[in-house]
């Protein structure tokens, strides 16, 4: 509903840590943000007695947080802990409930590689690319029979996550099994990229004769190649400073 | 006093007299607290003093009596310090400029007999001859500083509480107009205050209809008055008159009574009728509120109504910001609006009658492109006078997830 959402909660000085993200939440409105976004996300480190408590205490959400306490304390399905709490606070109106509704039965129902699938996602967004690595070999291994598709999409977000931390081998070998379960076009520009990088430039026609790419896949990635390697880089002012923040957010986003 | 809890307590402070009353739940109406039991002496001097070297205090009578013995150090007047701003001197240390008040207003409630005034005073109002935006100001600090919640206290002046007096009485009181004689001495002034049923609400609207400067003289000064009842009178029907302050006896206004009598249907006289509306104030505006249907329009009363219209628990309702009917120096309010699928503010603004209908579009240049709700806008509007508003907002992100730029914005805008 386009419009100005009325706050009525206000701001807290004291948040409430989402561990998967590495954020504190400071309103009701960021928390139900959050489980709009990433409901993928919303597991035991969030839906906890330590959540409530908060709610209580910084809102005074009384009765939604003791509503959802006695959804936790009863192991209830997401859509019967949170599908209450929004309508409590007024977040979603009708269509919107509804809609949330779809995504959360989707999660609860669409199997275990799904759901981790989704909550690499959501890590990805939020550039924790380690813990969406870790997540997306999770899902793999909870991949059923007949979920190639889907298998497929995994190592692919796998790769990228992995390109991001800089682990061009590790990622070129995601993209090459994603390939292998889903020969599409896009699938083989993708594992050339990553092949250019990761290997040899020399090595890059022949990958893609193995792969079987057409001549303006082969093209366009030897443009892409050719501009990122011409790209020049600003040297900031304060080198160290700057270098100092590219390893503090390399760390995060690894997890490490 | 027959209320022990839930009290609402009325205060009508003066330079010189000031007075306290408070709502008797059972008589149902307000009853002035006498300075001596068992009389009919209200007002008692706006004097403070405090004992040399001691935290002791006197007000009143009292502090009159301390102030002539050894070790009474009277206070600067706690009126006039909270006309200003400015710091006074107590046993050779500053104050600020509402602590005397604040005192005053401690030590005046003595007169109650409860302990603890502030958890069991439900509701306070004051109320003084001119209200000023500083005086305001002090007093509300005043109040704070004693432990009464702004909510549960108000301020006005004395045509607000005559407002409220009048139109707590029985309907046969404000059929028609009303008028209000004030007497200084041997000044008169007579101000009317006549409903508009034009609109919706009434509009309750007061004129100043001229003074008198009257004779010491006894004949003369029946006579002179007399005359000044009829001219401030000619034309209107008045339901009922009120005649206050000192100056005014019925020792010598026999033919001035039988002038007010023709000249309306109710006549009334005492001095503590302001003190009791500043009571009747906050029976209506905390409890009651039956007024609904009318609104007063001082001289100082914002006229119109600004606020946006917000999303809250799916549906679409006005907000307002701004409302028509009080004093501007006390209007103001805040709120946090999560924007969805906006760059900018609209306001609306419409007469209190709620013509006049408009829309004020406030770009926020400048703000971050971010995700539908994932931005929290703090939003403001206090009055710069009668007719100007001064609409804030600040740009607070979202927490964690966005950050805050705190990019200020700002439009005035006109009645």
């Amino acid at each position: 509903m386009i419009g100005y959402h009325l706050s009525r909660t206000g701001v807290t000085a004291h948040p409430f840590y989402i561990s998967h993200i590495g954020i504190g939440l400071t309103s009701v409105e960021e928390l139900c943000y959050f489980i709009c976004q990433y409901p993928a996300l919303v597991d035991e480190t969030v839906l906890n007695q330590k959540l409530t408590r908060w709610l209580a205490e910084e809102f005074r959400l009384n009765a939604p947080a003791l509503a959802m306490e006695r959804g936790i304390r009863r192991s209830a399905g997401l859509e019967d802990i949170l599908l209450p709490f929004m309508r409590d606070v007024g977040y979603l109106d009708a269509g919107e409930q509804k809609a949330f509704r779809r995504i959360l039965e989707a999660l609860e129902t669409g199997g275990a590689a799904l759901r981790l699938k989704m909550k690499g996602d959501a890590l990805v967004r939020n550039r924790r690319f380690g813990e969406a690595a870790a997540a997306y070999t999770q899902a793999e291994n909870a991949v059923r029979q007949g979920e190639e598709k889907l298998h497929a999409s995994i190592l692919h977000n796998k790769g990228v996550a992995l390109m991001q931390l800089l682990s061009y081998e590790e990622a070129y070998r995601a993209f090459r099994a994603a390939l292998a379960l889903e020969d599409t076009p896009e699938r083989k520009r993708v594992l050339l990229i990553a092949a250019g990088i990761a290997k040899p430039r020399a090595l890059l026609l022949p990958e893609a004769d193995e792969i079987g790419a057409d001549p303006d896949t082969v093209k366009l990635v030897e443009e892409t190649l050719d501009a990122a390697a011409g790209a020049e880089i600003e040297i900031p002012e304060d080198l160290p400073a700057a270098l100092e923040s590219i390893r503090s957010d390399y760390h995060r986003e690894a997890g490490t | 006093m027959n209320e022990v809890r839930n009290i609402l307590v009325g205060l009508d402070i003066g330079p010189d007299r000031s007075q306290i009353c408070y709502y008797d739940r059972k008589a149902k109406e307000p009853v002035s607290v006498p300075t001596r039991v068992g009389t009919n002496l209200f007002a008692f001097p706006t004097m403070l003093v405090k004992m040399s070297g001691r935290e002791e205090w006197h007000y009143g009578f009292e502090a009159e009596y301390f102030a002539a013995r050894p070790g009474g150090i009277r206070v600067p007047n706690p009126y006039e310090t909270a006309l200003g701003t400015e710091t006074v001197m107590i046993e050779g240390a500053p104050v600020e400029a509402y602590l005397p008040l604040a005192v005053f207003i401690r030590e005046s409630l003595r007169m109650l007999g409860v302990p603890r005034p502030a958890q069991v005073v439900s509701g306070i109002a004051v109320t003084s001859e001119k209200m000023t935006p500083c005086l305001a100001e002090n007093i509300l600090r005043a109040l704070k500083h004693l432990g009464f919640d702004r909510r549960i206290s108000i301020v006005c002046d004395h045509m607000e509480s005559f407002y409220y007096y009048c139109y707590s009485l029985r309907p046969e009181i404000w059929s028609k107009s009303l008028g209000l004689i004030r007497f200084r001495g041997d000044e008169a002034s007579f101000t009317a205050m006549r409903e508009s049923r034009g609109t919706k609400p009434f509009a309750a609207l007061t004129s100043d209809e001229g003074g008198a400067a009257l004779p010491k003289e006894a004949e003369a000064r029946d006579r002179d008055f007399s005359a000044a009842v009829e001219q401030w009178t000619e034309g209107s029907a008045y339901s009922a008159i009120f005649i206050t302050g000192s100056g005014f006896s019925t020792e010598w206004a026999k033919l001035s009574v039988r002038t007010l009598s023709r000249a309306a249907s109710h006549v009334f006289e005492g001095d503590n009728l302001f003190a009791k509306g500043a009571c009747y104030a906050l029976l209506e505006q905390l409890e009651k509120h039956a007024f609904d249907g009318r609104i007063f329009l001082g001289e100082e009363h914002t006229r119109f109504e600004l606020g946006v219209d917000v999303i809250e628990g799916g549906s679409q309702h006005f907000l307002p910001l701004i409302r028509a009917g009080r004093a501007y120096y006390l209007c103001g309010t805040e709120c946090d609006l999560i924007l969805d699928g906006r760059d900018d503010l609209m306001v609306t603004v419409c007469a209190y009658d709620g013509s006049r209908h408009r829309n004020v579009h406030i770009p926020l240049d400048g703000l971050p492109e971010r995700p539908p709700r994932a931005s929290r806008l703090r939003v403001s509007a206090t009055m710069e006078s009668p007719d100007t508003a001064l609409v804030r907002a600040e740009d607070l992100g979202f927490g964690e997830l966005y950050a805050a730029t705190h990019k200020v914005w700002e439009m005035r805008i006109e009645q």
